[in-house]
């Protein structure tokens, strides 16, 4: 018994002993969601790239306008730059985390034998202290533009995960004049405006110039042989030619994804119905036939589906069908007319230009015609083009013309999928009917 | 004989209801006294003869303390207006005027004399030249762009490791001795208690109230003790706010982001580390929105987190997952 009650003190002892001992962390990891976070530009430091005299700092202020044009990046006043970070180094992290900076864009510029130029940069996470890019590229002085627009992808890439869309051209329809003789042609420029150069006259009327995959050639619409008929324009070359001699007046023409064809429409009577053109064999097929205007055809990314417009239901309405002509179905139904489509080129969305008592919009639906959403609004939008990454429109915009026939030239804007990043393009005059290029290679 | 009988009670009734002249003076005397007397009391009320004075009010200080300012009920205002929503601004910014010479040096070149010198970081030096890809035809404004990746240079300097280190011993010096600042403050209020108990005999002011209260009304919890809901939503609310997600991601909704954080005694995020690195290395939208999380641990403008001191042990080392589901 009494070894009983003394082994029970012992425990008791031992017990309050072991309590009193200092425990051991538990280090259970405390878990918490993060479900929420701000849709907000990721503010980026873009310093001068060191050497290469103006071009330095040219260079970095190509890649600063870039990303600051797609609404996802914030660079910073590089009058707040407290240290120059010379190439090749780790920057002091702890400089530039005072500024806000997340993220850091470093480089520099060397001229090399033979007239070649090199640029090296390396983009950094300061938060992190790490490096996250980094590449050198090596060019004629004369394609730095090129260069820095490169720069500006890659950083774009690795920031956001997604192809970027800086490297590439815009080909539109310079407009300039009163609207009764307002003279059009076809010019092409960099993606943010710079390199503008024009490739047709303006003798005849052209019209919804087009780019191959390539980005080397050019489809359009075009009056030079009296009727409209479609052409196409080597940009190499300079070298233009017509597709071929069809009935009527052919139109609306488009490259399909992988360039081995061009679709586009022609008029039969009172009716237009969609074509495709083999432009290896010069085999014309019929898509669509019937009393309707059927045009503006489009092809999805994958060449295995076309979404154009048509009339046949009453209404200029969206309809999808078979990269063969079958399959005719109806998408949109909102109120209005619907025109222009244009397939994504992530193929997640179809863009295109309603148009209601009141005004224009441009807008996106699936292509299964959900989720329509429209971005803008106003008295004339029209003619979305797809940046490469799927992720920003160009449309051009026109005001109402005033008592004396002249009024406001069309202007060219970008929007992206929030519809809340909407610039203007600076072009020389007025333009419309853009059309963006894939990125070069 | 009726008649008279009536007339006789209805003349000793008379008789009685009228009173001589001298009592029904005194009676309407008294009736009017006590009517003002009456009315005197309802207009004026019971005199208090015996009751104290009314105490002067005083002011009391109230000192309004929010402990968990936003939970996870309140929701940002989904139409607030977003940064990048101007009203089409000049697409070209004045292009930067990069003065170097009038720039500081560099704060690199001037180390700090305490810590030696950071051994200057290895030269990059190129791993790979890619060749110039095949052009079909030359053309002049398509000229060979030569691309290769630039190595990356070593991220860690020698003396971030030890660093490392020496946070590590600190950590584990920590948990056994106060800090000195808590316990130099806890001091200075002994001093002041003393100093007043001393001085007289006056009432506590509101703020040594106030004070007090806040000890006692916040027991000291048990080292590991869970946090409660409102101080996990102030440390997720708090790295929300630094979350920089990209807008408009495609697929945004199936990402899954876990990110491991150890936490300094002081709050501040010591380091981070994405889980998922098989992900991290072959899915590039993962990886940009994995580093988007991890920038959100370590951004300094979200340091340090509020957490409870006393309950280190529970946020000593956070698990952290990230899904902008809420946002889309």
């Amino acid at each position: 018994m009494s070894l009983t009650r003394r082994g029970f003190a012992g425990g008791a002892v031992a017990a309050a002993a072991f309590a009193l001992l200092p425990r051991s962390p538990a280090r259970a990891d405390l878990r918490l969601d993060i479900t929420r976070g701000q849709v907000q530009p990721v503010p980026i430091a873009i310093p001068a790239f060191a050497g290469g005299g103006a071009a330095g700092g040219d260079i970095a202020g190509v890649v600063s306008n870039d990303l600051q044009s797609s609404g996802l990046f914030r660079p910073l006043d590089p009058h707040s730059f407290l240290q120059i970070v010379s190439a090749g180094s780790q920057p002091d992290f702890a400089d530039w985390k005072p500024l806000g900076a997340q993220a850091l864009v470093t480089g520099s510029v060397q001229e090399q034998g033979g007239g070649q130029l090199q640029v090296e940069f390396r983009l950094w996470d300061v938060l992190a202290a790490q490096q996250l890019a980094g590449f050198a590229y090596t060019t004629t002085p004369a394609n730095w533009r090129r260069v820095a627009h490169k720069i500006a992808d890659a950083i774009y890439e690795r920031i956001t995960g997604e192809g970027g869309y800086f490297d590439t051209r815009i080909v539109y329809v310079a407009e300039s004049g009163l609207a009764q003789s307002r003279v059009r042609r076809l010019a092409i420029m960099d993606q943010d405006g710079a390199n503008n150069r024009y490739l047709t006259d303006g003798r005849y009327l052209v019209l919804t110039p087009r780019f191959a995959p390539s980005a080397q050639e050019i489809a359009y619409l075009t009056y030079a042989t009296g009727q409209p008929s479609v052409f196409l324009l080597n940009l190499d070359s300079g070298e233009r030619q017509s597709i071929g001699d069809f009935p009527g007046m052919t139109f609306a023409p488009r490259f399909s994804p992988d360039g081995s064809r061009l679709i586009f429409s022609r008029s039969e009577g009172g009716a237009s119905n969609i074509f495709t053109l083999d432009r290896g064999g010069r085999q014309v097929a019929r898509l669509t036939s019937g009393d309707a205007i059927n045009t503006s055809p489009c092809y999805s990314p994958d060449g295995g589906r076309i979404v154009f417009n048509s009339d046949r239901g009453g209404s200029q309405q969206l309809y999808v069908m078979s990269a063969s002509g079958g399959g005719v179905h109806r998408i949109s139904f909102g109120s209005g007319k619907y025109g222009t489509p244009v397939w994504s080129p992530r193929g997640d969305l179809i863009a295109f230009t309603k148009i209601d008592s009141t005004s224009f919009y441009i807008g996106v639906m699936q292509p299964d015609g959900s989720g329509e959403r429209l971005l803008t609004q106003d008295y004339l939008v029209e003619a979305p083009t797809w940046a490469p990454n799927g992720r920003v429109l160009m449309y051009f915009r026109e005001g109402p013309m005033n008592a004396s026939g002249g009024g406001s030239l069309p202007q060219l804007f970008t929007i992206d999928l929030t519809g809340y990043n909407k610039r203007e393009v600076p072009t020389p005059g007025g333009a419309s009917d853009p059309a963006w290029s894939p990125l070069l290679r | 004989m009726s008649a008279i009988t009536i007339e006789r009670g209805a003349a000793q009734r008379a008789a009685q209801s009228r009173p001589t002249p001298e009592i029904m003076s005194s009676g309407l005397v008294l009736s009017a006294a006590l009517h003002v007397g009456l009315i005197a009391v309802i207009v004026l009320g019971l005199p208090s003869l015996f009751s104290p004075p009314p105490p002067q009010e005083t002011p009391i200080a109230v000192e309004l303390v929010t402990i968990a300012p936003e939970t996870r009920a309140t929701h940002p205002n989904p139409y607030r207006p977003r940064r990048e929503a101007r009203p089409i601004p000049a697409i070209a910014p004045p292009a930067p005027k990069p003065k170097p010479e009038l720039r500081p040096q560099p704060a690199a070149a001037t180390p700090p004399a305490a810590a030696p010198p950071p051994p200057p970081p290895p030269k990059p030096q190129p791993i790979e030249t890619k060749a110039p890809p095949p052009v079909p035809q030359p053309k002049p404004d398509f000229a060979a762009l030569e691309k290769r990746e630039m190595p990356r240079p070593q991220t860690r300097r020698p003396d971030d490791r030890a660093f490392d280190k020496l946070l590590d011993k600190l950590d584990q010096r920590t948990p056994d001795k106060p800090t000195p600042q808590p316990a130099r403050f806890d001091a200075l209020l002994k001093n002041l208690t003393q100093q007043d108990a001393a001085a007289d005999d006056a009432p506590p002011s509101p703020r040594q109230i106030a004070a007090a209260a806040e000890a006692s009304s916040q027991p000291k919890a048990p080292l590991g003790s869970a946090l409660t809901a409102s101080q996990k939503d102030l440390i997720i609310e708090q790295i929300e706010r630094c979350w920089d997600v990209p807008a408009g991601a495609r697929d945004a909704k199936d990402l899954n982001i876990e990110v491991k954080a150890v936490v300094n005694q002081d709050g501040t995020v010591r380091e981070a580390a994405i889980v998922d690195t098989a992900r991290y290395a072959t899915d590039p939208f993962f990886r940009a929105a994995a580093d988007s999380a991890k920038r959100a641990v370590l951004n300094p403008r979200c340091s340090p987190l509020p957490v409870p001191a006393d309950k280190y042990d529970a946020w000593h080392n956070l698990d952290l997952f990230f899904n902008p589901k809420d946002l889309l």
